[in-house]
């Protein structure tokens, strides 16, 4: 592996009322890869995600146990300020869902949270996170439009720009390209790699074959469990558990 | 536990305390405004509450008002009827007891109640069984109970059915065409007039061109009128939650559409149905301009308890208004606070039973 | 809602079809039913119209509005005070009900745990109900006195009574508040639950997204409350009329007593003689009142409309 821990659960387990979605998962994911969740439907992966920036907080019923740290430090901490743990580990989600604003005031968004900015400061870094997700050529004459009047792969171009804007250490990318047509989907694809480079990207995927494209490392879910994690190549060459062989030649799914 | 403050802990975030003072400011705001109408309600069930609800040791004398006595047992029916319904729901051995059990002890507590209806009517709360009193303390406000219920009924009868016949129309027979658009127009009008309006309107038809005099009759239809628009979308809202496949089916068996209606759509939407009639009901209650000018302010003697919806009288809250503006009886603040009392648990129990019927 | 308007075939012919009188028949009656509330509109309009506009031609419109002498026992018909009175008076409910009704509801439905939004929601469904005159009631019995006091240090002698537009404004506020409340808050949580999740995900408070992402969301709905909260408030009649005076003067400041165009028709309807210009000049008030409310609820019905496509 090499490359040093960014995020780390242990033991961790999250209850919804008296069902288990995720049960005593230890992971090590590692700094500037991509790292795939696969698994069937309803194993619990999205649940895990979500709980890596405490997005669950709010939910009702919904007990996280053990722990998840971020460059050693327990997210689920008594002292932690959860809003401070998602300015660190951003989030894209399954479904396109820009604010319904402009294009720049999406961006912005995350920005204007900490307080007033200089627009010229606001502007250049609305330029760099749009050019980040690729989106910058497209949508530099009309960043005044309405976000929600883009394509469905723009606007999943935008979130994503929009979570890179405040410069987050980890992004987290629960099914991005579920909802978009083949040729959004590769041209996201190709952006999730290069992000690789620079950042922490975590990415849940129902699409054996993104998996495979996109992943440095891949693990696999099962009803709850992690069943096994090794470098993508590996995983889906040499499994080394039953279930994780029966699951990548379609065995159930 | 105390370590050194690591990166993600609490209280270094910037803007924090601009977050904070917004959170006090929104709490204290929304907390002021439910702990005034908290007050606001209890204050008026305190000071008036126990006039309108303990009973009297002492039976309270007849009026001499024709069909007084089958008033009180019918007031008397509804007041122990809630009084037993209550103490059922809220008996806490009740969830130990079987089903048979449960409905053994609903009968019996139903024919407690009728006996004690018949038996204890006269030791109902005086403020319920009394004539109004002009010039004098200890009044009450029998026949305003008896008006209201009028009104109820009688606005029910015309709202119902039309307001049902309209929300059918529009579901499963109306196309596109002027008239429909003309409905649809005509609905938002009815629903944004004030009802000062439908009063006026009441007024110029049954007391000027048909000079017809105040009547309840009148007042009831113009808060018929009044409360369509609530029916209608009520009524087409729980329709449209049908399920699309249960009308289906019954029309891939052959049935027409009004069968259709009738055997499936009908009754499946009839709760939701049902609760706009008793919000409609809640509205005839609580209204009062409309009334003032169609069903007058006082009560007459010989028909305080008549059947003839064509009498005129004043409902409870348009009582509570005489009282306070035009009565002269110096104990107007009790019995302005009772009024109010009352007026208030017939609001909160009709809300209560349409808030029940729409969950079913 | 009109788009998907027949729902089941209207004529569907099965082809073992019997013959029945119940389709058409039901056919009718509903279709009867339909008509019949078209029509009660019709002559609510109408016959309001036509006595308003008897009136309105009579006294002249600029008159009617401008005017400031109301005595139609004189034959003054200058409906400035009524006007002045309605308007004032919504206008401090909108600010004293309205904006805390909002407020609140942001609060309750984004940042409030879940238990205490349930009650605040039960808590205001029953005060939107309570009837208008027990709040009268209670504002003639506390608010009153109290004005009282507060406009004899303001104004001294100029403020006897305590009844006026500041008392209206507080007890239309509170009638509002419930109404506003719900509906602001229905509309708040129309918003869909991605966008909060977004906005969270960026790092953002709760309170930022309510503010930021939720509200602006929301705005249609939160105007159009506040618009038919305004609505209600200039057409509510006796609680207004328990505590605003009925004297027929513009008002020299929020203690003075005055009087509104709802309360100004109950209190003299029934002493205007059918025919008379000074009952044509109610009407015509009345028409005044009926086509500001219907402009505005048409407005809202639009600006809401306008939301969901």
């Amino acid at each position: 592996m090499g490359s040093v821990s960014k995020l780390r659960t242990v033991e961790l387990t999250v209850r919804y009322g008296d069902k288990i979605g995720v049960a005593d998962v230890s992971l090590e994911i590692p700094e500037r890869q991509v790292l795939a969740l696969i698994g069937p439907s309803g194993c619990g992966k999205s649940t895990f995600l979500r709980a890596l920036n405490r997005m669950n907080d709010g939910a009702i019923g919904v007990e996280v146990a053990g722990r998840v740290e971020l460059d050693g430090v327990d997210v689920y901490g008594g002292d932690v300020d959860p809003v401070l743990v998602r300015r660190r580990v951003g989030m894209v989600f399954q479904r396109p869902n820009p604010f319904p604003k402009s294009i720049y005031e999406n961006v912005a968004y995350g920005l204007r949270i900490g307080g007033r900015q200089k627009r010229s400061v606001l502007n250049e870094r609305v330029e760099h996170a749009l050019g980040r997700a690729g989106l910058w050529d497209e949508v530099k004459d009309r960043l005044h439009t309405s976000g929600t009047d883009l394509s469905g792969g723009q606007q999943q171009r935008l979130c994503l720009a929009r979570a890179l804007a405040v410069e987050p250490e980890v992004i987290l990318m629960d099914e991005p390209a579920s909802a978009l047509d083949p040729i959004a989907t590769e041209r996201l694809e190709s952006l999730i790699k290069e992000l690789g480079r620079s950042l922490t990207v975590v990415i849940v995927t129902h699409n054996l074959g993104q998996a495979r494209r996109v992943s440095e490392r891949t693990a696999f879910f099962y009803l709850g469990k992690l069943i096994e994690v090794a470098a993508t190549s590996e995983l889906f060459e040499h499994p080394q558990q039953r279930k994780t062989q029966a699951y990548l030649t379609g065995g159930f799914g | 536990m105390k370590a050194a403050a690591h990166p993600l802990a609490r209280g270094q975030r910037p803007g924090l305390g601009q977050e904070r003072a917004w959170h006090i400011f929104l709490w204290a705001n929304t907390f002021g405004l439910g702990a005034l109408f908290v007050v606001a309600i209890a204050s008026l069930l305190w000071k008036g509450g126990a006039k309108a609800t303990f009973l009297t040791w002492y039976p309270t004398p007849l009026s001499g008002a024709p069909g007084e006595q089958g008033m009180r047992v019918l007031l008397g029916l509804c007041f122990y009827g809630v009084l037993g319904w209550g103490v059922f729901r809220l008996w806490p051995g009740r969830a130990r007891l079987s089903a048979g059990r449960q409905r053994h002890l609903q009968l019996a507590l139903i024919a407690l109640v009728v006996m004690a209806a018949l038996a204890f009517n006269d030791h109902l709360p005086r403020f319920l069984l009394l004539m109004p009193k002009e010039g004098s303390a200890g009044g009450g406000v029998g026949p305003m109970l008896w008006n209201t219920v009028t009104a109820a009924v009688v606005s029910g009868l015309v709202t119902l059915p039309i307001g049902v016949g309209a929300a059918l129309y529009l579901r499963y027979y109306a196309r596109p065409s002027p008239i429909l658009s003309a409905l649809r127009v005509a609905l938002d009008t009815l629903a944004s007039l004030p009802s000062i309006v439908y009063g006026l309107f009441g007024f110029l038809i049954f007391v000027v061109q048909l000079r017809a005099g105040y009547s309840i009759l009148a007042g009831a239809l113009v808060l018929g009128l009044l409360n369509l628009p609530l029916v209608v979308s009520v009524s087409e809202e729980s329709l449209a939650s049908v399920p699309r496949a249960l009308e289906e089916a019954s029309l891939a068996l052959g049935a027409t559409t009004a069968q259709t209606i009738f055997r499936v759509s009908l009754p499946v939407a009839w709760n939701g149905i049902l609760s706009a009639l008793v919000l409609s009901t809640g509205r005839v209650f609580a209204e009062s301009a409309p009334l003032i000018m169609t069903a007058g302010t006082t009560v007459s003697r010989v028909q305080a308890y008549a059947w003839d919806p064509s009498r005129g009288g004043a409902t409870l809250a348009v009582h509570l208004w005489y009282v306070n503006n035009v009565g002269l009886s110096p104990d107007r603040a009790e019995v302005s606070a009772a009024t109010a009392a009352v007026l208030v648990m017939l609001i909160a129990l009709t809300n209560t039973l349409a808030e029940r019927l729409r969950r079913r | 809602m009109s788009a998907e308007v027949s729902l089941l075939p209207v004529s569907s012919d099965p082809p073992h079809r019997r013959r029945s009188f119940g389709e058409p028949l039901a056919r009718l009656v509903f279709t009867f039913a339909a008509l019949l509330v078209l029509l009660s509109t019709l002559m609510v309009l109408g016959f309001l119209a036509q006595r308003g506009l008897i009136g309105l031609w009579a006294i002249g419109p600029a008159e009617l509005l401008l005017g400031a002498d109301w005595r139609p026992e004189l034959g003054r018909f200058g409906g400035r005070p009524l006007l002045f009175g309605t308007a004032v008076s919504a206008a401090l409910a909108l600010l004293l009900g309205g904006a805390p009704a909002v407020l609140a509801a942001i609060y309750s439905v984004e940042l409030a745990p879940a238990p205490a939004r349930r009650a605040m929601e039960r808590l205001m469904a029953l005060a939107a109900a309570v009837p208008s005159v027990v709040y009268g009631w209670l504002a003639l019995v506390h608010l009153v006195p109290a004005a009282a006091q507060v406009g004899g240090v303001l104004y001294g002698d100029g403020a006897p009574g305590g009844e006026g537009l500041a008392v209206s404004g507080v007890l239309l506020g509170l009638m509002i508040g419930p109404t506003v409340f719900l509906l602001s808050a229905s509309a708040f949580a129309k918003v869909p639950k991605d966008l909060r999740e977004a906005s969270l995900a960026l790092g953002a408070s709760p309170l930022h997204g309510a503010l930021y992402v939720v509200f602006p969301a929301a705005w249609r709905g939160v105007v159009g409350a506040l618009l038919l909260g305004f609505a209600r408030a200039a057409g509510e009649t006796m609680a207004v009329q328990m505590v605003i005076g009925g004297a027929r003067q513009l008002p020299l400041h929020l203690f003075t007593p005055t009087t509104t165009i709802a309360t100004q028709l109950v209190a003299d309807m029934q002493n205007a003689r059918p025919g008379t210009l000074a009952s044509d000049a109610l009407y015509a008030m009345a028409l005044v009142l009926l086509v500001f409310s219907a402009l505005l609820v048409v407005f809202t019905r639009r600006l809401l409309l306008g939301g969901q496509k």
